[in-house]
Protein backbone atom coordinates (compact mmCIF):
# COMPACT_ATOMS: atom_id res chain seq x y z
CA UNK A 1 0.00 0.00 0.00
CA UNK A 2 2.62 2.12 -0.61
CA UNK A 3 1.68 3.39 -3.87
CA UNK A 4 1.58 6.88 -4.54
CA UNK A 5 -1.99 7.18 -3.96
CA UNK A 6 -2.43 10.78 -4.19
CA UNK A 7 -0.73 11.32 -7.46
CA UNK A 8 -3.94 11.07 -9.49
CA UNK A 9 -4.39 14.75 -10.18
CA UNK A 10 -1.24 15.40 -11.25
CA UNK A 11 -1.30 12.73 -13.84
CA UNK A 12 -3.60 11.23 -16.79
CA UNK A 13 -4.53 8.33 -14.54
CA UNK A 14 -7.96 7.48 -13.24
CA UNK A 15 -8.74 7.70 -10.10
CA UNK A 16 -8.66 3.99 -8.81
CA UNK A 17 -8.20 4.97 -4.94
CA UNK A 18 -11.61 6.48 -5.53
CA UNK A 19 -13.18 3.76 -7.18
CA UNK A 20 -12.05 1.29 -4.13
CA UNK A 21 -13.40 3.69 -1.64
CA UNK A 22 -16.36 4.38 -2.79
CA UNK A 23 -16.77 0.31 -3.26
CA UNK A 24 -15.10 -0.88 -0.54
CA UNK A 25 -18.01 -1.84 2.21
CA UNK A 26 -19.87 -3.21 -1.05
CA UNK A 27 -16.71 -5.25 -1.89
CA UNK A 28 -16.90 -6.26 1.28
CA UNK A 29 -20.24 -7.01 2.06
CA UNK A 30 -20.10 -9.31 -1.25
CA UNK A 31 -16.98 -11.12 -0.23
CA UNK A 32 -18.56 -12.10 2.83
CA UNK A 33 -21.07 -13.79 1.18
CA UNK A 34 -18.22 -16.04 -0.13
CA UNK A 35 -16.55 -16.44 2.98
CA UNK A 36 -19.11 -16.56 5.39
CA UNK A 37 -17.25 -14.03 7.56
CA UNK A 38 -16.58 -10.01 8.04
CA UNK A 39 -13.07 -10.77 8.76
CA UNK A 40 -11.72 -12.81 6.21
CA UNK A 41 -13.97 -10.69 3.80
CA UNK A 42 -12.12 -7.79 4.67
CA UNK A 43 -8.60 -9.48 4.15
CA UNK A 44 -9.94 -10.50 1.06
CA UNK A 45 -10.72 -6.81 -0.38
CA UNK A 46 -7.74 -5.18 1.47
CA UNK A 47 -5.91 -8.67 -1.16
CA UNK A 48 -7.89 -7.12 -3.96
CA UNK A 49 -7.20 -3.95 -3.63
CA UNK A 50 -3.07 -4.70 -4.12
CA UNK A 51 -3.35 -6.72 -6.75
CA UNK A 52 -5.67 -4.85 -8.50
CA UNK A 53 -3.34 -1.58 -8.16
CA UNK A 54 -0.60 -3.96 -9.42
CA UNK A 55 -2.46 -4.88 -12.48
CA UNK A 56 -3.21 -1.17 -13.39
CA UNK A 57 0.62 -0.50 -13.37
CA UNK A 58 0.97 -2.46 -16.23
CA UNK A 59 -2.17 -1.94 -18.15
CA UNK A 60 -5.39 0.12 -18.54
CA UNK A 61 -8.51 -0.84 -16.38
CA UNK A 62 -11.35 -0.17 -18.13
CA UNK A 63 -14.13 -0.68 -16.38
CA UNK A 64 -12.39 -0.62 -12.64
CA UNK A 65 -15.45 -1.37 -10.19
CA UNK A 66 -16.52 -4.65 -12.04
CA UNK A 67 -13.03 -5.48 -12.14
CA UNK A 68 -12.15 -5.00 -8.38
CA UNK A 69 -15.63 -7.30 -7.76
CA UNK A 70 -14.15 -9.80 -9.79
CA UNK A 71 -10.88 -10.03 -8.26
CA UNK A 72 -12.45 -9.99 -5.07
CA UNK A 73 -14.90 -13.18 -5.72
CA UNK A 74 -12.07 -14.99 -6.84
CA UNK A 75 -9.42 -14.37 -3.98
CA UNK A 76 -12.99 -15.09 -1.58
CA UNK A 77 -13.43 -18.35 -3.58
CA UNK A 78 -9.63 -19.31 -2.93
CA UNK A 79 -9.59 -18.28 0.56
CA UNK A 80 -13.29 -20.50 1.34
CA UNK A 81 -11.30 -22.93 -0.54
CA UNK A 82 -8.23 -22.92 1.84
CA UNK A 83 -10.53 -22.43 5.00
CA UNK A 84 -12.42 -25.59 4.26
CA UNK A 85 -9.20 -27.59 3.50
CA UNK A 86 -7.57 -26.26 7.10
CA UNK A 87 -10.60 -26.87 8.98
CA UNK A 88 -10.63 -30.38 7.65
CA UNK A 89 -7.11 -30.84 8.71
CA UNK A 90 -7.31 -28.95 12.15
CA UNK A 91 -10.53 -31.03 13.24
CA UNK A 92 -8.11 -34.14 13.28
CA UNK A 93 -5.74 -35.06 16.00
CA UNK A 94 -2.51 -34.55 15.01
CA UNK A 95 -2.16 -38.59 14.59
CA UNK A 96 -4.43 -38.58 11.93
CA UNK A 97 -2.75 -35.22 10.38
CA UNK A 98 -0.86 -36.82 8.35
CA UNK A 99 -3.35 -39.43 7.02
CA UNK A 100 -5.35 -36.73 6.67
CA UNK A 101 -3.13 -34.82 4.00
CA UNK A 102 -2.49 -38.19 2.58
CA UNK A 103 -6.06 -38.65 1.67
CA UNK A 104 -6.24 -34.95 0.38
CA UNK A 105 -4.31 -35.77 -2.46
CA UNK A 106 -6.06 -37.70 -4.03
CA UNK A 107 -9.39 -35.15 -3.60
CA UNK A 108 -7.12 -32.15 -4.90
CA UNK A 109 -6.59 -34.87 -7.77
CA UNK A 110 -10.04 -35.73 -7.61
CA UNK A 111 -11.21 -31.88 -7.90
CA UNK A 112 -8.83 -31.08 -10.98
CA UNK A 113 -10.35 -33.41 -13.09
CA UNK A 114 -13.55 -32.45 -11.80
CA UNK A 115 -13.05 -29.36 -13.32
CA UNK A 116 -11.58 -30.64 -16.38
CA UNK A 117 -14.82 -32.62 -16.51
CA UNK A 118 -16.30 -29.37 -16.66
CA UNK A 119 -14.52 -27.71 -19.12
CA UNK A 120 -15.15 -30.34 -21.29
CA UNK A 121 -18.74 -30.45 -20.29
CA UNK A 122 -19.42 -26.71 -21.35
CA UNK A 123 -16.72 -26.31 -24.05
CA UNK A 124 -17.78 -29.64 -26.09
CA UNK A 125 -21.10 -28.83 -26.24
CA UNK A 126 -23.15 -31.08 -24.24
CA UNK A 127 -24.86 -28.23 -23.70
CA UNK A 128 -27.83 -26.85 -26.34
CA UNK A 129 -25.87 -23.72 -28.19
CA UNK A 130 -27.59 -20.60 -26.52
CA UNK A 131 -27.29 -22.04 -23.18
CA UNK A 132 -23.15 -22.69 -23.53
CA UNK A 133 -22.86 -19.46 -25.42
CA UNK A 134 -25.00 -17.16 -22.54
CA UNK A 135 -23.05 -18.87 -19.83
CA UNK A 136 -19.74 -18.72 -21.57
CA UNK A 137 -20.48 -14.93 -22.03
CA UNK A 138 -20.92 -14.36 -18.66
CA UNK A 139 -18.73 -16.64 -16.94
CA UNK A 140 -15.58 -16.63 -19.13
CA UNK A 141 -15.84 -12.93 -20.37
CA UNK A 142 -17.65 -11.45 -17.69
CA UNK A 143 -20.08 -9.74 -19.40
CA UNK A 144 -22.92 -8.58 -17.10
CA UNK A 145 -26.57 -10.69 -18.18
CA UNK A 146 -28.04 -7.33 -19.99
CA UNK A 147 -25.02 -7.21 -22.11
CA UNK A 148 -24.95 -10.70 -22.83
CA UNK A 149 -28.66 -10.25 -23.63
CA UNK A 150 -27.62 -7.35 -26.31
CA UNK A 151 -25.25 -9.82 -27.82
CA UNK A 152 -27.45 -12.71 -28.23
CA UNK A 153 -30.89 -10.69 -28.94
CA UNK A 154 -32.44 -12.07 -25.68
CA UNK A 155 -33.99 -10.70 -22.87
CA UNK A 156 -31.86 -10.39 -19.63
CA UNK A 157 -34.47 -12.65 -17.51
CA UNK A 158 -34.07 -15.28 -19.93
CA UNK A 159 -30.26 -15.02 -20.14
CA UNK A 160 -30.77 -15.41 -16.25
CA UNK A 161 -32.61 -18.90 -16.89
CA UNK A 162 -30.04 -19.85 -19.23
CA UNK A 163 -27.26 -19.42 -17.10
CA UNK A 164 -28.46 -20.74 -13.94
CA UNK A 165 -29.89 -23.83 -16.23
CA UNK A 166 -25.91 -24.59 -17.46
CA UNK A 167 -24.88 -24.07 -13.68
CA UNK A 168 -27.55 -27.03 -12.75
CA UNK A 169 -26.32 -29.48 -15.78
CA UNK A 170 -22.46 -28.90 -14.63
CA UNK A 171 -24.36 -29.70 -10.73
CA UNK A 172 -25.76 -32.73 -12.31
CA UNK A 173 -22.72 -33.52 -14.25
CA UNK A 174 -20.62 -33.73 -11.38
CA UNK A 175 -22.38 -35.81 -9.40
CA UNK A 176 -22.69 -38.40 -11.71
CA UNK A 177 -18.81 -38.03 -12.20
CA UNK A 178 -18.58 -38.39 -8.22
CA UNK A 179 -21.58 -41.94 -8.84
CA UNK A 180 -18.49 -43.55 -11.18
CA UNK A 181 -15.36 -42.86 -9.04
CA UNK B 1 -28.53 -30.32 -0.77
CA UNK B 2 -28.93 -32.85 -3.64
CA UNK B 3 -31.15 -34.93 -2.18
CA UNK B 4 -29.84 -39.14 -3.12
CA UNK B 5 -31.77 -39.27 -6.02
CA UNK B 6 -29.88 -36.60 -8.02
CA UNK B 7 -32.64 -34.46 -8.10
CA UNK B 8 -31.89 -30.85 -7.13
CA UNK B 9 -33.80 -29.21 -4.56
CA UNK B 10 -35.91 -26.14 -4.80
CA UNK B 11 -33.55 -25.03 -2.72
CA UNK B 12 -30.48 -25.67 -4.75
CA UNK B 13 -31.82 -24.34 -7.61
CA UNK B 14 -32.86 -20.70 -5.33
CA UNK B 15 -28.99 -20.87 -4.46
CA UNK B 16 -27.93 -21.15 -7.98
CA UNK B 17 -30.13 -18.28 -8.53
CA UNK B 18 -28.43 -16.23 -6.33
CA UNK B 19 -25.06 -16.98 -7.30
CA UNK B 20 -25.65 -15.44 -10.64
CA UNK B 21 -28.04 -12.73 -9.69
CA UNK B 22 -24.90 -11.66 -7.07
CA UNK B 23 -22.65 -12.14 -9.38
CA UNK B 24 -24.30 -9.74 -12.29
CA UNK B 25 -25.09 -7.30 -9.44
CA UNK B 26 -21.95 -7.45 -7.00
CA UNK B 27 -22.52 -3.96 -5.56
CA UNK B 28 -26.29 -3.75 -5.50
CA UNK B 29 -27.89 -3.25 -1.89
CA UNK B 30 -31.28 -4.34 -2.78
CA UNK B 31 -30.24 -7.65 -4.35
CA UNK B 32 -27.55 -8.18 -0.82
CA UNK B 33 -30.35 -7.64 1.49
CA UNK B 34 -32.81 -9.75 -0.40
CA UNK B 35 -30.16 -12.29 -0.27
CA UNK B 36 -29.18 -12.36 3.28
CA UNK B 37 -33.00 -12.58 4.27
CA UNK B 38 -33.05 -15.53 1.95
CA UNK B 39 -30.19 -16.81 3.20
CA UNK B 40 -31.06 -16.90 7.28
CA UNK B 41 -34.40 -18.71 6.22
CA UNK B 42 -33.12 -21.79 7.91
CA UNK B 43 -29.73 -23.74 7.92
CA UNK B 44 -31.46 -25.62 5.00
CA UNK B 45 -31.02 -22.46 2.89
CA UNK B 46 -27.31 -22.43 3.89
CA UNK B 47 -26.24 -25.68 3.52
CA UNK B 48 -27.62 -24.78 -0.52
CA UNK B 49 -25.74 -21.75 -0.96
CA UNK B 50 -22.36 -23.64 0.67
CA UNK B 51 -22.74 -26.27 -2.26
CA UNK B 52 -23.62 -23.39 -4.73
CA UNK B 53 -20.44 -22.18 -3.85
CA UNK B 54 -18.58 -25.18 -4.00
CA UNK B 55 -19.95 -25.17 -7.76
CA UNK B 56 -18.55 -22.05 -8.20
CA UNK B 57 -15.19 -22.60 -7.47
CA UNK B 58 -15.37 -25.68 -9.60
CA UNK B 59 -16.48 -23.89 -12.63
CA UNK B 60 -13.94 -21.25 -11.99
CA UNK B 61 -10.80 -23.53 -11.54
CA UNK B 62 -12.73 -24.95 -15.42
CA UNK B 63 -13.09 -21.79 -16.96
CA UNK B 64 -11.15 -19.18 -14.88
CA UNK B 65 -12.88 -15.73 -16.22
CA UNK B 66 -10.80 -13.66 -19.05
CA UNK B 67 -10.83 -10.39 -17.46
CA UNK B 68 -7.38 -9.69 -18.54
CA UNK B 69 -8.26 -6.66 -19.89
CA UNK B 70 -5.41 -6.91 -22.18
CA UNK B 71 -5.40 -3.92 -24.33
CA UNK B 72 -8.34 -3.19 -26.38
CA UNK B 73 -11.28 -3.15 -24.55
CA UNK B 74 -12.76 -6.16 -25.52
CA UNK B 75 -16.23 -4.42 -25.49
CA UNK B 76 -15.60 -1.59 -27.15
CA UNK B 77 -17.55 -0.77 -30.23
CA UNK B 78 -17.07 -2.77 -33.93
CA UNK B 79 -15.04 -5.18 -32.14
CA UNK B 80 -17.36 -6.80 -29.50
CA UNK B 81 -19.18 -8.23 -31.80
CA UNK B 82 -15.77 -9.80 -32.82
CA UNK B 83 -15.39 -11.44 -29.70
CA UNK B 84 -17.62 -13.55 -29.85
CA UNK B 85 -19.19 -14.12 -33.20
CA UNK B 86 -19.20 -18.13 -33.44
CA UNK B 87 -20.99 -17.18 -37.14
CA UNK B 88 -18.49 -15.21 -39.58
CA UNK B 89 -20.09 -11.77 -39.54
CA UNK B 90 -19.72 -11.67 -43.14
CA UNK B 91 -17.94 -12.82 -45.92
CA UNK B 92 -17.21 -11.38 -48.88
CA UNK B 93 -15.23 -12.88 -52.10
CA UNK B 94 -12.78 -14.30 -50.80
CA UNK B 95 -10.53 -14.08 -53.61
CA UNK B 96 -11.09 -11.82 -56.42
CA UNK B 97 -9.33 -11.63 -60.00
CA UNK B 98 -6.94 -14.73 -60.25
CA UNK B 99 -7.94 -16.81 -62.95
CA UNK B 100 -9.63 -20.56 -62.26
CA UNK B 101 -7.56 -23.60 -61.98
CA UNK B 102 -8.10 -26.01 -64.08
CA UNK B 103 -10.32 -28.74 -62.29
CA UNK B 104 -12.33 -30.03 -64.91
CA UNK B 105 -14.99 -33.13 -64.34
CA UNK B 106 -17.82 -34.32 -65.45
CA UNK B 107 -19.92 -33.61 -62.61
CA UNK B 108 -21.04 -30.66 -61.33
CA UNK B 109 -20.31 -29.70 -57.77
CA UNK B 110 -21.13 -26.26 -55.85
CA UNK B 111 -21.02 -25.02 -52.06
CA UNK B 112 -23.34 -23.17 -50.04
CA UNK B 113 -22.66 -21.28 -46.68
CA UNK B 114 -25.10 -20.27 -44.71
CA UNK B 115 -24.98 -18.29 -41.24
CA UNK B 116 -28.01 -19.57 -39.53
CA UNK B 117 -28.00 -18.23 -35.49
CA UNK B 118 -27.61 -20.95 -33.47
CA UNK B 119 -30.67 -23.38 -32.17
CA UNK B 120 -32.28 -24.58 -29.59
CA UNK B 121 -34.41 -26.71 -31.58
CA UNK B 122 -32.36 -27.47 -34.39
CA UNK B 123 -31.24 -30.91 -33.11
CA UNK B 124 -34.80 -31.45 -33.79
CA UNK B 125 -35.27 -30.60 -37.33
CA UNK B 126 -31.64 -31.72 -38.46
CA UNK B 127 -31.11 -35.11 -39.72
CA UNK B 128 -27.50 -34.66 -40.01
CA UNK B 129 -25.22 -32.31 -37.63
CA UNK B 130 -21.54 -32.04 -36.92
CA UNK B 131 -19.54 -31.11 -34.27
CA UNK B 132 -16.40 -29.41 -34.03
CA UNK B 133 -13.69 -30.29 -36.41
CA UNK B 134 -15.33 -33.02 -38.02
CA UNK B 135 -16.30 -33.09 -41.88
CA UNK B 136 -19.18 -35.36 -42.73
CA UNK B 137 -19.90 -37.34 -46.17
CA UNK B 138 -23.19 -38.09 -47.23
CA UNK B 139 -24.35 -39.92 -50.07
CA UNK B 140 -28.61 -39.27 -50.74
CA UNK B 141 -30.41 -41.68 -52.02
CA UNK B 142 -30.26 -40.07 -55.46
CA UNK B 143 -26.27 -40.08 -55.02
CA UNK B 144 -25.66 -36.65 -54.28
CA UNK B 145 -22.92 -36.67 -52.61
CA UNK B 146 -22.81 -34.11 -49.48
CA UNK B 147 -19.98 -32.88 -47.36
CA UNK B 148 -21.12 -30.93 -44.40
CA UNK B 149 -18.90 -28.67 -42.59
CA UNK B 150 -17.79 -28.71 -38.39
CA UNK B 151 -20.38 -26.98 -36.87
CA UNK B 152 -23.10 -28.03 -39.55
CA UNK B 153 -26.69 -29.38 -39.61
CA UNK B 154 -28.60 -30.05 -43.25
CA UNK B 155 -32.31 -31.97 -43.67
CA UNK B 156 -32.86 -33.15 -46.91
CA UNK B 157 -35.69 -34.83 -48.72
CA UNK B 158 -35.44 -36.63 -51.89
CA UNK B 159 -38.96 -38.17 -53.37
CA UNK B 160 -40.12 -39.20 -56.64
CA UNK B 161 -40.45 -35.87 -58.14
CA UNK B 162 -38.30 -33.23 -56.10
CA UNK B 163 -34.98 -33.54 -54.52
CA UNK B 164 -34.43 -30.75 -51.85
CA UNK B 165 -31.92 -29.94 -48.77
CA UNK B 166 -32.07 -27.51 -45.99
CA UNK B 167 -28.99 -25.91 -44.88
CA UNK B 168 -29.99 -25.33 -41.11
CA UNK B 169 -26.50 -23.77 -40.04
CA UNK B 170 -22.79 -23.73 -40.80
CA UNK B 171 -21.58 -24.97 -44.63
CA UNK B 172 -21.81 -27.58 -46.63
CA UNK B 173 -20.56 -28.81 -50.38
CA UNK B 174 -22.78 -30.64 -52.76
CA UNK B 175 -21.97 -32.63 -55.30
CA UNK B 176 -25.69 -32.84 -57.48
CA UNK B 177 -26.01 -36.08 -58.69
CA UNK B 178 -27.36 -35.45 -62.84
CA UNK B 179 -31.23 -35.54 -63.14
CA UNK B 180 -32.93 -33.20 -65.18
CA UNK B 181 -36.42 -34.27 -64.30
CA UNK B 182 -35.76 -33.92 -60.46
CA UNK B 183 -34.73 -30.32 -60.15
CA UNK B 184 -32.44 -30.44 -57.02
CA UNK B 185 -32.52 -27.07 -55.01
CA UNK B 186 -31.39 -26.21 -51.12
CA UNK B 187 -32.72 -23.59 -49.14
CA UNK B 188 -30.79 -22.11 -46.70
CA UNK B 189 -33.06 -19.26 -44.44
CA UNK B 190 -34.66 -17.21 -46.92
CA UNK B 191 -32.07 -18.15 -49.96
CA UNK B 192 -32.79 -20.84 -52.53
CA UNK B 193 -30.42 -22.38 -55.04
CA UNK B 194 -31.29 -24.41 -57.54
CA UNK B 195 -29.30 -26.59 -59.14
CA UNK B 196 -29.12 -26.15 -62.86
CA UNK B 197 -26.55 -29.15 -63.00
CA UNK B 198 -23.59 -29.03 -60.26
CA UNK B 199 -20.98 -28.96 -57.19
CA UNK B 200 -21.16 -25.99 -54.90
CA UNK B 201 -20.69 -24.83 -51.80
CA UNK B 202 -23.43 -23.30 -49.51
CA UNK B 203 -21.95 -21.07 -46.90
CA UNK B 204 -24.63 -20.12 -43.94
CA UNK B 205 -21.90 -18.71 -41.85
CA UNK B 206 -22.43 -15.21 -43.32
CA UNK B 207 -26.00 -13.36 -42.50
CA UNK B 208 -26.97 -14.53 -45.53
CA UNK B 209 -25.80 -17.77 -47.81
CA UNK B 210 -23.37 -17.58 -50.06
CA UNK B 211 -22.60 -19.79 -52.95
CA UNK B 212 -19.64 -20.19 -54.78
CA UNK B 213 -19.53 -22.60 -57.69
CA UNK B 214 -16.53 -25.88 -58.35
CA UNK B 215 -18.46 -27.47 -61.57
CA UNK B 216 -22.32 -26.92 -63.44
CA UNK B 217 -24.16 -23.99 -63.22
CA UNK B 218 -26.96 -22.73 -60.57
CA UNK B 219 -29.64 -20.48 -59.97
CA UNK B 220 -29.70 -18.29 -56.67
CA UNK B 221 -32.55 -16.30 -55.42
CA UNK B 222 -32.33 -14.26 -52.57
CA UNK B 223 -35.90 -13.60 -51.51
CA UNK B 224 -36.29 -10.21 -51.34
CA UNK B 225 -33.50 -9.03 -53.09
CA UNK B 226 -34.09 -8.79 -56.94
CA UNK B 227 -33.82 -10.92 -59.76
CA UNK B 228 -32.07 -14.59 -59.81
CA UNK B 229 -27.80 -15.07 -59.85
CA UNK B 230 -26.77 -17.68 -62.36
CA UNK B 231 -23.43 -18.46 -61.49
CA UNK B 232 -21.05 -20.95 -63.21
CA UNK B 233 -17.75 -22.06 -62.36
CA UNK B 234 -15.47 -19.70 -60.33
CA UNK B 235 -18.14 -17.41 -59.74
CA UNK B 236 -19.60 -16.83 -56.03
CA UNK B 237 -23.12 -14.60 -54.48
CA UNK B 238 -23.07 -12.76 -50.92
CA UNK B 239 -25.30 -10.48 -50.07
CA UNK B 240 -23.64 -7.23 -49.86
CA UNK B 241 -23.77 -4.97 -46.82
CA UNK B 242 -26.63 -3.02 -48.93
CA UNK B 243 -28.82 -6.12 -49.60
CA UNK B 244 -27.78 -6.40 -52.84
CA UNK B 245 -26.46 -9.67 -54.31
CA UNK B 246 -22.81 -9.09 -55.21
CA UNK B 247 -21.26 -11.55 -57.41
CA UNK B 248 -17.75 -12.42 -57.35
CA UNK B 249 -14.97 -14.86 -58.26
CA UNK B 250 -13.04 -17.48 -56.83
CA UNK B 251 -10.63 -19.92 -57.92
CA UNK B 252 -13.24 -23.43 -58.77
CA UNK B 253 -10.65 -25.75 -57.02
CA UNK B 254 -10.65 -23.77 -53.80
CA UNK B 255 -14.46 -23.71 -53.71
CA UNK B 256 -15.25 -26.14 -49.96
CA UNK B 257 -11.25 -25.92 -49.81
CA UNK B 258 -12.42 -27.45 -45.90
CA UNK B 259 -13.95 -30.42 -47.11
CA UNK B 260 -9.96 -31.48 -47.46
CA UNK B 261 -8.98 -29.54 -44.57
CA UNK B 262 -7.62 -26.23 -46.25
CA UNK B 263 -8.69 -22.79 -45.83
CA UNK B 264 -7.55 -21.00 -49.14
CA UNK B 265 -7.25 -16.46 -47.64
CA UNK B 266 -6.13 -13.97 -49.87
CA UNK B 267 -5.60 -11.04 -47.60
CA UNK B 268 -8.41 -11.50 -45.34
CA UNK B 269 -8.88 -9.44 -42.42
CA UNK B 270 -7.12 -11.90 -39.11
CA UNK B 271 -10.73 -11.70 -37.02
CA UNK B 272 -13.05 -13.44 -40.18
CA UNK B 273 -9.86 -16.42 -40.29
CA UNK B 274 -10.14 -16.97 -36.74
CA UNK B 275 -13.99 -16.76 -36.80
CA UNK B 276 -12.93 -19.47 -39.66
CA UNK B 277 -11.28 -21.67 -37.33
CA UNK B 278 -13.50 -21.65 -34.45
CA UNK B 279 -16.00 -24.35 -35.73
CA UNK B 280 -12.65 -27.31 -35.98
CA UNK B 281 -11.19 -26.21 -32.55
CA UNK B 282 -12.94 -28.61 -29.84
CA UNK B 283 -13.08 -25.76 -26.94
CA UNK B 284 -14.06 -22.34 -26.54
CA UNK B 285 -11.81 -19.59 -28.30
CA UNK B 286 -12.12 -15.68 -27.10
CA UNK B 287 -10.74 -13.69 -29.71
CA UNK B 288 -9.84 -9.98 -28.76
CA UNK B 289 -7.75 -6.73 -29.29
CA UNK B 290 -7.22 -4.00 -32.04
CA UNK B 291 -5.84 -6.26 -34.41
CA UNK B 292 -8.67 -7.83 -35.59
CA UNK B 293 -10.27 -6.12 -38.36
CA UNK B 294 -7.66 -4.54 -39.15
CA UNK B 295 -4.54 -6.76 -39.56
CA UNK B 296 -4.64 -8.90 -43.17
CA UNK B 297 -3.94 -12.46 -43.31
CA UNK B 298 -2.82 -14.26 -47.02
CA UNK B 299 -2.27 -18.05 -46.52
CA UNK B 300 -2.91 -21.64 -46.65
CA UNK B 301 -4.08 -22.91 -43.55
CA UNK B 302 -4.29 -26.60 -42.17
CA UNK B 303 -8.33 -26.54 -40.24
CA UNK B 304 -7.95 -29.86 -39.21
CA UNK B 305 -4.80 -28.75 -36.45
CA UNK B 306 -6.10 -25.32 -35.49
CA UNK B 307 -3.25 -24.90 -32.99
CA UNK B 308 -1.02 -25.09 -35.87
CA UNK B 309 -3.18 -23.07 -38.26
CA UNK B 310 -2.75 -20.22 -34.82
CA UNK B 311 0.78 -20.67 -34.58
CA UNK B 312 1.04 -20.25 -38.24
CA UNK B 313 -0.88 -17.02 -38.35
CA UNK B 314 1.45 -16.12 -34.82
CA UNK B 315 4.67 -16.26 -36.92
CA UNK B 316 3.26 -13.32 -39.88
CA UNK B 317 1.17 -11.48 -37.44
CA UNK B 318 1.63 -10.28 -33.66
CA UNK B 319 -0.45 -12.83 -32.16
CA UNK B 320 -0.63 -13.64 -28.51
CA UNK B 321 -2.47 -17.04 -27.71
CA UNK B 322 -2.82 -18.40 -23.90
CA UNK B 323 -4.48 -21.75 -23.17
CA UNK B 324 -6.28 -21.12 -19.82
CA UNK B 325 -7.20 -24.61 -19.67
CA UNK B 326 -7.55 -27.22 -22.74
CA UNK B 327 -10.74 -26.11 -23.80
CA UNK B 328 -10.25 -22.42 -23.26
CA UNK B 329 -8.05 -20.16 -25.45
CA UNK B 330 -7.33 -16.63 -25.84
CA UNK B 331 -6.46 -14.66 -29.20
CA UNK B 332 -5.14 -11.63 -28.50
CA UNK B 333 -4.47 -9.49 -31.89
CA UNK B 334 -2.12 -6.79 -31.29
Amino acid sequence: MDKPFGSNAETDRPDHLGVFTKNRSALIRYASTITGDIGLAEDVVQDAWTRFIDAAEVQAIHEPDRFLFRIARNLALDARRRRAFEGRLFAQDAADAAQQIASDMPSAQACAEAADELAHIIAVSRLPERTRQAFLLHRVEGLTLVEVGTRLGLSKSLVHELVVSALEQCRKARRQGGQRR
Amino acid sequence: MISEDGNMSALDREALDWLVRLDDQPGDEAVHAAFEAWLEGSPAHRASWEAALDLASEVETAFPSVMVQDNAPARDGALSNDVIALPLREKRARSRGPRWGLVGGLGLAACLCLAVAPDVALHLRAQEMTGAGEVRSLVLDDGTQVKLAPDSALSFAIDGKTRSARLLRGRAYFDVAHDTARPFRVMAEDTVVTVLGTAFEVDGLSDNASVAVRRGIVAVDYAEHGPRTVLHRGERVSLAAGGQPERGMVRAERVAGWVEGRMFVKDRPIGEVLDALRPWYGGYMVVRGPGLATRRVTGIYDLRDPNAALSALGKAHSIRVRAITPWLKIVTVQ
